[in-house]
Formats: structure tokens, C-alpha cells, sequence
């Protein structure tokens, strides 16, 4: 049997089936957060970004039309404004940006390596401007088209591909930087 | 569109934006993008696949199983917008604390309304705006705070 689309889901949803919301919620939840931190810098208030995204699905799926927008689109502008919100408040801790560390088991040089690799990227992507950041993790890390990514952004087509480009032009200055230094 | 109609700096122009990697061009220029691939900048090519492989190697750690219960946990204190039996249901967990079985949740949300439609005034011919009230304020009063419920 095949597994239920998110549009299938959510028509359940909407109707208080709260076995469908967790399938939603089991399904979309890694990426969420994945977003969120990469956006917010700090896993806890990604976390809670995430949490009340999907209690807005819960408490709003009747409005969500999906002749308008799939449901993807519908989240990520859900939680992009939630955690651009977030951001707009003070608080940021550069070194949580990085995320967990690698799994110790791999090699040490290689993952003295990685971590570094790692902690460049998170740094380079933090000081992009936001709409920058959104739309490259948007369309890099979430997957989402550019079709996607610009309803979750509410902009044009157009205007993502921009960011993209802009995006993508700081990061490769940033990290030639850091190769180089 | 058909490769004949892309332009090598269209091209170029998606790579910049998108990447290396095909799968995330846009899915209308992908199959002419791809047919035009020999003739693009190669050293630009290379260079987005370098920022694909940086940006990859971001990798975070999966949240616990904890956090999808606590939000289902949480979204029973919530009603959902246009449903009644789920505006009741919720009241209920947030005065007694436990999940209401569904059809009980009905029984209670068809009185509520019963009891609404009562105290209003209504009669049968007014059923459709009876319909429209607002069961929050009926059941949380019109003075009540509804912040939790936008």
C-alpha cells in the first residue's frame, strides 16, 4: 500500500486525525529542524521554532488549500516567518551554529578536518544576509524547487534566483578566505 | 524548453544560482540545461560543486522521538480553526487534562451548540447563522483571552 501523500495527510489533519498529523509530523520533522537551526544558530529555539510551526498546521489545516500551494510550500512559509521573527530578537551563539560534532569514530585527521570544514560553512551561511540564508538553505538543504522556495519566501521566482546567486557568491568568497588563511 | 532556445549564459546563469547538481534546476530549463552542459563554463561548474560539497558536509543530528510527542502532546490544548468538535475537544483537555474520546467530544460539542443556539435566541429559520457563531466565545466568554486560539 502506498504510503499517504502530505496532501492526503493533511486533509486528515484538518478533520482531527491526530494519527495523520503525527505521520506529518514524523515525516518533516528532521528537515524542520535542520532549517530551523541552520537559520536561528541554537538548536533549542530551532526546536521550539519547529513545535509551534506545526501547532499552527494543527490549529489552521482547514485554511490550507492544496490547490493553491502543496503542503511543503505551505510549512516553510509557516516556519520561515516564525523563525525570521526568532531572528529579528536578539540572541545568537556562533558556536551552536556548527552543530553537533562529527562521529568520533571516523578518522581523527580526517575529522579534525570535516569539523573545520564545518564550523567555515556554518559561519559563512550566518553572516549571509537573511533571505540570502533562507533561500540557499531553502533550495539547498530542504530540497524545495525554486518554485518552492518562493512561495515559502512570498517572492518571485525571479527574486530567489537572485539570492541564489548572491548567496552562492559570498559563500565561495567566505570559504576561499578561510582556505586561504 | 527545447535546447535550441537556451542560451549558454542562461546556462551559466543556473548554475550560479542552483549548483552542480541537475536534480536541482528548475524543472522546466533541466533537460536543455543538461543537453548544453558540454558548452557551459566549465571552471563555474566546478566551482558550484565545490560550494555543493562545503555546504553537504553541514550535517546535523536527527531531533529525539520526544519532540513529535510533545507536540502532539501540546496540540490537544489546541483547537483547530472551523472545527467544533475539536474546539470543544480541547476546552475539555485543558479543564480536566485528559484526552476526550472523539464521540464524546461530539455528544459535548452538539450540547455546547444546542446551549449556544439557545441562549442566542435562535430559531430554526436562523440555523445557517447559528452555524457562524463563535463557539470560542460562547464557550470562553467574549471577554476571554483568545490569543492561544489565533
Amino acid at each position: 500500500m502506498p504510503e499517504p501523500s502530505d496532501e492526503d495527510l493533511m486533509a486528515r489533519v484538518a478533520q482531527g486525525d491526530r494519527m495523520a498529523y503525527r505521520a506529518l509530523i514524523d515525516r518533516h520533522l528532521g528537515r524542520a529542524v535542520g532549517f530551523a537551526q541552520r537559520m536561528l544558530g541554537n538548536r533549542a529555539e530551532a526546536e521550539d521554532a519547529v513545535q509551534d510551526a506545526f501547532l499552527r498546521v494543527w490549529q489552521h489545516g482547514s485554511r490550507w488549500d492544496g490547490a493553491k500551494a502543496g503542503f511543503r510550500t505551505w510549512f516553510y512559509r509557516i516556519l520561515t516567518n516564525l523563525v525570521i521573527d526568532r531572528k529579528r530578537k536578539p540572541r545568537t551563539d556562533p558556536l551552536e551554529a556548527a552543530g553537533d560534532p562529527p562521529d568520533p569514530a571516523l578518522d581523527p585527521e580526517a575529522t579534525l578536518g570535516l569539523n573545520r570544514t564545518t564550523e567555515a560553512v556554518a559561519g559563512a551561511v550566518a553572516e549571509l544576509p537573511e533571505r540570502q540564508r533562507a533561500a540557499i538553505l531553502l533550495c539547498h538543504f530542504q530540497g524545495l524547487t525554486n518554485i518552492e522556495a518562493a512561495a515559502s519566501l512570498s517572492l518571485s521566482v525571479g527574486a530567489v534566483e537572485s539570492l541564489l546567486v548572491r548567496a552562492r557568491r559570498a559563500l565561495k568568497e567566505r570559504l576561499a578566505a578561510f582556505q586561504g588563511g | 524548453m527545447a535546447p535550441a532556445d537556451m542560451s549558454v549564459e542562461r546556462l551559466n546563469q543556473i548554475i550560479a544560482a542552483y549548483g552542480s547538481e541537475p536534480w536541482r534546476w528548475p524543472e522546466a530549463e533541466r533537460e536543455a540545461a543538461q543537453v548544453l552542459l558540454s558548452r557551459g563554463d566549465a571552471a563555474l561548474l566546478r566551482e558550484a560543486a565545490a560550494i555543493d560539497a562545503a555546504l553537504d558536509t553541514w550535517q546535523l543530528a536527527e531531533p529525539g522521538a520526544d519532540l513529535a510527542a510533545r507536540i502532539v502532546e501540546r496540540s490537544r490544548d489546541l483547537p483547530q480553526a472551523g472545527n467544533t468538535r475539536s474546539a470543544v475537544s480541547s476546552f475539555l483537555h485543558r479543564l480536566f487534562g485528559t484526552p476526550l474520546a472523539p464521540q464524546l467530544a461530539g455528544l459535548a460539542a452538539a450540547l455546547v451548540i444546542g446551549f449556544g443556539i439557545g441562549i442566542a435566541g435562535l430559531g430554526p429559520s436562523t440555523e445557517a447563522q447559528a452555524q457562524d457563531l463563535d463557539l470560542d466565545t460562547l464557550i470562553l466568554g467574549p471577554s476571554a483571552d483568545l490569543e492561544w486560539l489565533s
